[in-house]
């Protein structure tokens, strides 16, 4: 039977790292994402779990860590913030260049400079490309069903990818919530026994990894890695289905909210798409088709999907919780843009960047734009393209 | 507020946001005296910070120019500060020992290797106590903390008749001091030495912090019983007795001995230019 908790993100993670009971653990104590292996550290200290566990002195070193357990043959989870993946950065190409499927909570948190240790996305976004799966969650449940869920994806034979599980940093890492584990078993069964793939130490079958390859061999290990992403969205929605079975709840490669027979709509990660509902309801209410849709699996990114959802829109804004600077519009937008572009009737789209730092993302916020996008539809009239929303400017 | 820090600190940062009963006040406070008895003015000292509680309350509190670092990385920006500002001007970093002996020992070696004139206070709250008290390099054996509930037992850089202050010495720093929030006076002396010396200084002082070490190792967030664990553990050089950790004073002095590293450079650089023009 399924417990009901009140708990924040963080325990939920920590919750879920319990249950899956990783071979090895490395941390690095960074706010908001310390409390994850913090709990954990209770964990192992208290005979909960066999993981052997390692405070290593930077980020750096623990995911490096991580690294060399992941090839030695063992499942491996970690979690950070911000400046912590800043500086994972090396390491994050060579999990994913050597094909190691490491588990990583990220609890995003805004860059330095200047210091801040509030929400927002820039920390994600800024390793969306470094070859991981990204799967983003918008409260503590779909945190803990993520991380349940991203180890049979990222251990997948066919896979065999470090995956990133995204949570927002305080609005979901350390707000109480009303959820549901699972129980032990169940996780212990769903997700299965650890496989090893040519692991370190196997001397019968001695393997190399991340050597020196020149202009000789690079580019066919990139493809190869381009094709395996390829087969991502699959393994995600097969194992989802397997979740949906043990816990009742539904996933797939998105969420989308009214977006059926919608007019305008919303396109929202994290715990902002759930302050947005809200105000699709209110729309709604007036008689307005409004809708929303909120990326799940955003690495790879599912654009063929995607775009077949918002196709029939009239216009659809795209809110993005940090900016890409110097490039056209936010990383989401982008990302929506190239999904909805080979349609020859596709909704005009409108990008706007909020909630940078932790800045406060109301239900105001999502009504001015759901206004905004109205007027849009109405008239076919873009004014403004790209727009900094909650901003003194 | 007392005329020192009208003076030279920013009187909207004063009180800090630390917590009750936190020590680093005492420690902000002696570097500041130590300033003011070398008669430095505000124009004449860049101040560096750090992440964690030692970063984020001497963050900005300074009056005159002022920098933050990313964790760990202070050191390798103020060497590259040192290059460009004249000789005469002081850099000084108030860090923490998470920051100076963890993720940024490797830029703290190679800034002690180079001999940079940088005074740099490593303020020891014997943890990581700002995301809520997990141990750390300098935690004391044995010590309960938030991730070691049963006693800290990792070797750490002041366990086993290891000394941080040993690896910096030999990595070619020119001078080393170690003393606790109660010293007053002789840490004042240690860090205007510190000030004077034209190269590498490091001065570690310990601190308590009552909130997270204190009710995690002592089971009390009690601001007399977290001091006194501090003070009835250190002791001056030469007079320590049984239960000493912290051994106060100067560690190793040899303070102007060593080409500075930004002189070296431009020293080399300038006969390099000259032998070529030739």
């Amino acid at each position: 039977m399924a417990r009901v908790v009140a708990v924040t993100g963080n325990e939920a993670v920590a919750e879920a790292m319990r249950q899956v009971n990783p071979d090895v653990c490395a941390a690095y104590p960074i706010t908001p994402a310390t409390d994850i292996m913090q709990r954990f550290t209770g964990f192992v200290s208290n005979g909960k779990v066999k993981t052997e566990m390692v405070l290593v002195e930077s980020e750096h070193s623990a995911m490096s860590a991580c690294v060399g357990a992941s090839a030695a043959g063992g499942r491996v989870a970690t979690a950070t913030s911000s400046q912590g993946l800043a500086l994972m950065w090396e390491e994050l190409f060579i999990a994913s260049g050597t094909r190691l499927p490491i588990i990583m909570t990220l609890v995003n948190r805004a860059l330095s400079a200047p210091l801040n240790i509030h929400g927002d996305h820039s920390d994600g976004m800024g390793a969306r490309d470094c070859g991981w799966i990204q799967l983003w969650s918008e409260n503590a449940q779909e945190a803990y069903d993520n991380m349940i869920q991203s180890f049979r994806i990222a251990e997948h034979m066919d896979i065999r990818m470090p995956a990133m599980v995204c949570l927002d940093g305080f609005i979901i890492s350390h707000s109480i919530e009303r959820m549901e584990y699972l129980d032990d078993a169940v996780v212990k069964n769903f997700i299965g026994e650890f496989k090893q793939l040519n692991p370190l130490l196997d001397i019968e079958h001695p393997v190399s990894y991340g050597p020196l390859i020149l202009t000789d061999l690079y580019m066919e290990y990139r493809r190869a890695h381009a094709e395996v992403m390829s087969k991502v969205s699959q393994v995600v929605l097969d194992v989802a289905q397997d979740f949906e079975k043990i816990s009742g709840r539904k996933y797939g490669l998105f969420e989308t909210y009214r977006l059926d027979d919608a007019e305008i709509g919303l396109v929202i990660l994290n715990s902002a798409a759930g302050t947005s509902k809200d105000a699709v309801d209110v729309f709604r209410d007036k008689g307005i088709k409004a809708g929303l849709l909120k990326p799940r699996l955003y690495r790879p990114f599912p654009y063929e999907e995607i775009g077949e959802a918002l196709k029939h829109l009239k216009a659809v804004c795209v809110l993005d919780r940090a900016d890409a600077f110097g490039a056209s519009y936010g990383p989401l937008f982008m990302d929506i843009a190239s999904g909805i572009y080979p349609y020859k009737d596709r909704p005009l789209l409108i990008n706007k960047i909020y909630g940078l730092g932790g800045r406060d993302y109301m239900p105001e916020h999502a009504e001015l734009v759901l206004a905004e996008l109205a007027e849009v539809a109405k008239t076919g009239r873009v004014k403004t393209f790209k727009e900094y929303i909650g901003v003194r400017e | 507020m007392d005329y020192l820090s009208k003076k030279y600190l920013r009187p909207r940062k004063i009180p800090s946001t630390a917590c009750s009963g936190c020590g680093l006040g005492m420690n902000h406070k002696a570097v500041v005296q130590a300033i003011y008895e070398l008669g430095l003015e505000v124009e004449d000292i860049v101040w560096g910070t750090s992440i964690g509680c030692a970063g984020r309350q001497t963050f900005g509190t300074w009056k005159g120019d002022g920098f933050a670092g990313t964790h760990g990385r202070v050191y390798a920006i103020a060497r590259g500060l040192r290059l460009t500002l004249p000789p005469e001007k002081k850099i000084i970093l108030t860090v923490g020992d998470g920051d100076a002996f963890g993720i940024g020992l490797l830029h703290l070696i190679h800034s002690a290797r180079s001999n940079a004139d940088l005074t740099i206070i490593v303020n020891d709250n014997l943890g990581y106590m700002s995301t809520g008290g997990q141990y750390g390099w300098t935690t004391p054996h044995g010590s309960k903390t938030d991730s070691s509930p049963y006693g800290m037992y990792e070797h750490n850089l002041m366990s086993d008749g290891m000394d941080v202050l040993g690896v910096l010495k030999h990595a070619g720093a020119t001078f080393l001091a170690r003393h606790v929030a109660m010293d007053g006076q002789r840490a004042v002396e240690s860090i205007k030495k510190g000030i004077r010396n034209r190269g590498l200084s490091l001065i570690h002082m310990v601190y308590p912090c009552p909130t997270n070490f204190g009710s995690r190792e002592l089971g009390t967030r009690d601001t007399i019983k977290m001091y006194d664990y501090i003070k009835s553990q250190s002791a001056p050089m030469g007079e320590e007795k049984e239960n000493t950790l912290w051994a106060t004073g100067i560690y190793h002095d040899t303070s102007d001995s060593r080409p500075e590293f930004s002189e070296n450079i431009h020293k080399n650089i300038e006969k390099i230019r000259r032998a070529a023009a030739v």
